[in-house]
């Protein structure tokens, strides 16, 4: 945020007005503007905007969150973020491609993962077409990224629908105050090659704007493991990213940031329903934004513009390749003041254009416009006691432009289907009995909205046939899914130990579970499948965990999560065959531990983490592709580490091994997971 | 009688007992310095600092505030600074009288809440920042809005 320099509420005004006339498609986006490295400075500890909107220490946050800095990406090795999440406690990851995986959290993991909220400097890079997170179209490098924040458990009174597990939060290097000039080259087995650079350009300590690029390629996965259903697919993976990121601090106060990234990508990916396919990526985003002190208190004027062009080949070549261009405008406005020595309020308006088109929809034009307002007060009724409420209210219209299939059981008039209006809420106390404990209470109700692939109709195409199933079609009579949430945390500072040990427990149930087309069990006589509600869930579980480092430069990790859930869906019941990719009892990992142990030394780092997680069962078009096949994956270990030597302070090499412990290891019921080393020079100027 | 000293008087600070809080030690110098960076104007270089005699270690202080002018002296000495660290609400309150707009540093957090000191820095048990507003106010000293969520005020 800018210096505390006010601007007159005339002028504020003007500064809204002015976004509003220039129109969604220009509008420029804030970014995050806080000093988190000179505020880490200060409070020793890990600092955010991700619990409230508000900035606070990680340790004060209402919410369950766990913070990845940038030594810890450093140290893992990994070039992509779901490998990095991989040695998260709660966190489960599958991965079916080399740039491809799907992340949950406290369960209800599935391809396309739809319940984990993905965002960047927090616009959201989560796509709406599937309600899912494409990871190949993230665009910055991981030595850009201050930090990673992972909020376990619903926060959609926040971030609105959709953030019901939980939120990543990708908070990356301030273009003013984290200089970065780098070039990076990677290579190694299975065909891994990549080179980025990063350079940033700086006007004093005002301005400055940070770009990087990057080229990915790999031959991960051999054709013979991969899943025959529609396939064989190519064994080459790619991506290339560009981004760029500016702010500035102007001498009325205001501060101006801007962001855009381009992407493009292909990779063999498990797509919603359990269909595996080859697909194509490409990506832009821009965001702009300006915020200020006012004498209401910070004022905050974003928007971004997020376009994702998506393909699926269901085979090798696109011979039935078919596409959506998700197209999402949204402006936001926000203002954060505290009132009072011990109250801090904050008061959000959202608006959201979100729409689709595209070849696997010709002539067609759908979406769904957001209209929300969200509220969050923060009383510290004592010095150890916080309580902190947050509210939300999203009003969703829905419309749909274009032809529909006479056998589809609903018409383009029910597609236009009536509003759809839902609260959100957040509700925490935080009691610090001693400065070493912190307990927290929380409860939340999260809302999950339908995607477009399951609110609105494609058309009927008489040579597919996938199993029993002709055709896919939304269903305009969706309801919510609505998730509610209780926790609590205990978090306990070990000093003489320099650890700290955490445990969570929580309790979730959700509420009318969307189904997508194909995964509801919905069929009607002419074969179509269609999207519906399909009962209800409640999962029961848990983590702990003790982590510290000490001043002889070690460090250490371990956790153990548990998650049980019980279904009571419609779907998958007593069948000898799945009728559906959903099973979230029996596909979600009971039980999983994860270690970790480094050290640093002179100019090396030496670090090791090992996770093991109990089986699962992963349904998904197998075999010869007509059937939904149930495919049990056995409990298993997985060990990466990475080996680093500075010879110079410019220079950094490095070893870094992945799943070292197996040559080749059934993860998912995709392609199996293939052991990786990587060498890698970082060169920084 | 400034308002300093009613907020003084009212919270029953004595400056004798005030007196023998200890100084500030090299680490909560280290974290002023730090929050310099997020005052809503920040001191020119050369802006003079003083620092009570026994308040903090004047070449840590010199070492933290590079490009300011970081004298030792009394709180009466105050005029004309833009900061005075001192050791006790009383010689906050003497440093205002002779400096209105002067920011106050003290060593403990009964400076912030008598309404004496602008800042205070704790390390002990954990780093914890105690602004008080009134004092703020009245000096006409500004923070950073995402600084001013992160400390406590009184």
């Amino acid at each position: 945020m800018g210096r505390r320099t006010r601007i007159s509420l005339p002028v504020a005004m003007a500064m809204a007005i002015a976004l509003v006339a220039i129109g969604p498609g220009s509008l420029p986006c804030l970014g995050q503007t806080m000093n988190y490295r000179a505020l880490e400075e200060i409070f020793g500890e890990h600092v955010t905007t991700s619990a409230t909107g508000s900035p606070q220490k990680v340790a004060d946050a209402p919410v369950n969150m766990e913070i990845i800095s940038a030594d810890d990406i450093r140290r893992s090795g990994a070039d992509n973020i779901p490998d990095i999440l991989r040695f998260v406690s709660g966190i489960d990851v599958r991965r079916y491609g080399a740039t491809n995986a799907d992340i949950g959290i406290r369960g209800y993991n599935a391809a396309n993962s739809p319940r984990v909220l993905v965002l960047l400097n927090g616009r959201q890079i989560y796509v709406d077409y599937h309600s899912y997170t494409a990871w190949s179209t993230v665009s910055v490098q991981p030595e850009e990224i201050r930090q990673i924040e992972v909020i376990k458990g619903p926060n959609t009174a926040l971030y609105g629908y959709n953030a019901t597990a939980g939120v990543i939060n990708i908070v990356t290097m301030d273009p003013i105050f984290d200089p970065l000039n780098q070039v990076t080259l990677r290579g190694g087995n299975r065909g891994e090659q990549k080179m980025s650079a990063i350079g940033t350009a700086q006007w004093g300590d005002k301005a400055g704007l940070r770009v990087s690029a990057s080229e990915h390629g790999s031959r991960e996965y051999s054709t013979a493991d991969q899943p025959r259903a529609f396939g064989p697919y190519p064994s080459h993976n790619f991506n290339r990213t560009a981004y760029a990121h500016g702010r500035a601090e102007l001498p009325s106060g205001i501060t101006v940031s801007a962001e855009a990234d381009v992407t493009k990508s292909k990779q063999f990916e498990m797509t919603v329903g359990g269909y595996p396919g080859w697909t194509a990526y490409e990506s832009d985003r821009e965001k702009v934004g300006v915020g200020g002190a006012t004498s209401l208190g910070y004022l905050n004027l974003n928007a971004y513009r997020n376009v994702v062009d998506f393909k699926y080949f269901a085979g090798w070549d696109c011979i039935t390749c078919v596409g959506v261009i998700n197209t999402l405008y949204v402006v936001q406005a926000s203002d954060l003041a505290k009132p009072a020595v011990n109250h801090t309020v904050r008061a959000g308006l959202e608006y959201r254009n979100n729409r689709g088109n595209g070849s696997a929809y010709p002539g067609a034009r759908f979406g769904f416009d957001v209209y929300a307002i969200d509220g969050m007060w923060h009383w510290l009724v004592t010095p150890k006691v916080a309580l902190t409420s947050s509210v939300r209210l999203d009003h969703m219209t829905f419309s749909y432009h274009g032809p529909v299939d006479p056998l589809v059981m609903y018409s383009a008039k029910e597609y236009n289907r009536r509003p759809m209006t839902e609260p959100s809420f957040n509700e925490s106390v935080v009691y610090k009995p001693t400065p070493d404990d912190t307990i927290r209470l929380s409860a939340a109700r999260a809302v999950q909205a339908p995607d477009f692939y399951a609110l609105f109709p494609e058309p009927v195409d008489p040579t597919f046939l996938v199993g029993n199933v002709a055709a896919l079609e939304g269903s305009p009579n969706q309801k919510p899914t609505i998730i509610m949430n209780q926790g609590v945390d205990y978090d306990h500072k070990l000093p003489a130990l320099k650890s700290s040990a955490q445990v969570s427990l929580f309790r979730q149930t959700s509420q009318a579970i969307l189904a997508s087309p194909g995964d509801s069990g919905i069929i009607d006589a002419n074969r179509l499948g269609y999207a519906g509600n399909i009962g209800r869930s409640r999962a029961l579980g848990g983590e702990l965990g003790l982590m510290g480092e000490n001043d002889a430069g070690w460090r250490w990790k371990t956790a153990y999560s548990l998650v049980h859930i019980t279904d009571r869906i419609a779907v998958n019941q007593n069948l000898s065959e799945p009728n559906s990719s959903i099973d979230y009892r029996r596909g979600s990992p009971v039980h999983s531990v994860v270690l970790g142990l480094g050290r640093s030394w002179d100019k090396f780092e030496a670090d090791i983490a090992a996770r093991w997680q109990s089986g699962f069962d992963d349904i998904s078009f197998g075999g010869d592709g007509t059937a939904l096949i149930r495919t049990r994956i056995d409990d298993y270990t997985t060990v990466a580490g990475r080996l680093g030597y500075s010879p110079l302070d410019n220079v950094t090499l490095a070893a870094t091994g992945q799943q070292l412990n197996r040559p080749r290891l059934a993860t998912t019921a995709g392609p199996r997971t293939e052991r990786r080393l990587i060498g890698s020079i970082t060169l920084r100027f | 009688m400034t308002v300093l000293s009613v907020l003084a008087l009212v919270a029953g600070v004595r400056p004798a007992a005030a007196a023998a809080a200890a100084g500030m030690d090299n680490r909560q110098v280290r974290i002023v310095a730090k929050v310099f960076n997020f005052l809503g104007k920040r001191p020119m270089p050369g802006a003079s600092v003083v620092v009570v005699r026994g308040a903090a270690d004047v070449a840590a202080v010199k070492a933290a505030l590079a490009p300011m002018m970081v004298v030792e002296g009394g709180a009466g000495d105050a005029a004309g600074a833009f900061a005075v660290i001192v050791n006790s609400a009383a010689e906050a309150i003497a440093a205002s009288r002779a400096n209105p707009r002067v920011f106050t540093i003290g060593p403990e957090v009964g400076c912030v809440d008598t309404g004496a000191c602008v800042l205070v820095v704790e390390t002990q048990p954990q780093v914890s920042v105690y602004v008080s507003r009134a004092a703020a106010s009245h000096a006409g000293i500004e923070f950073d809005t995402s600084f001013m969520m992160l400390i406590t005020e009184r």
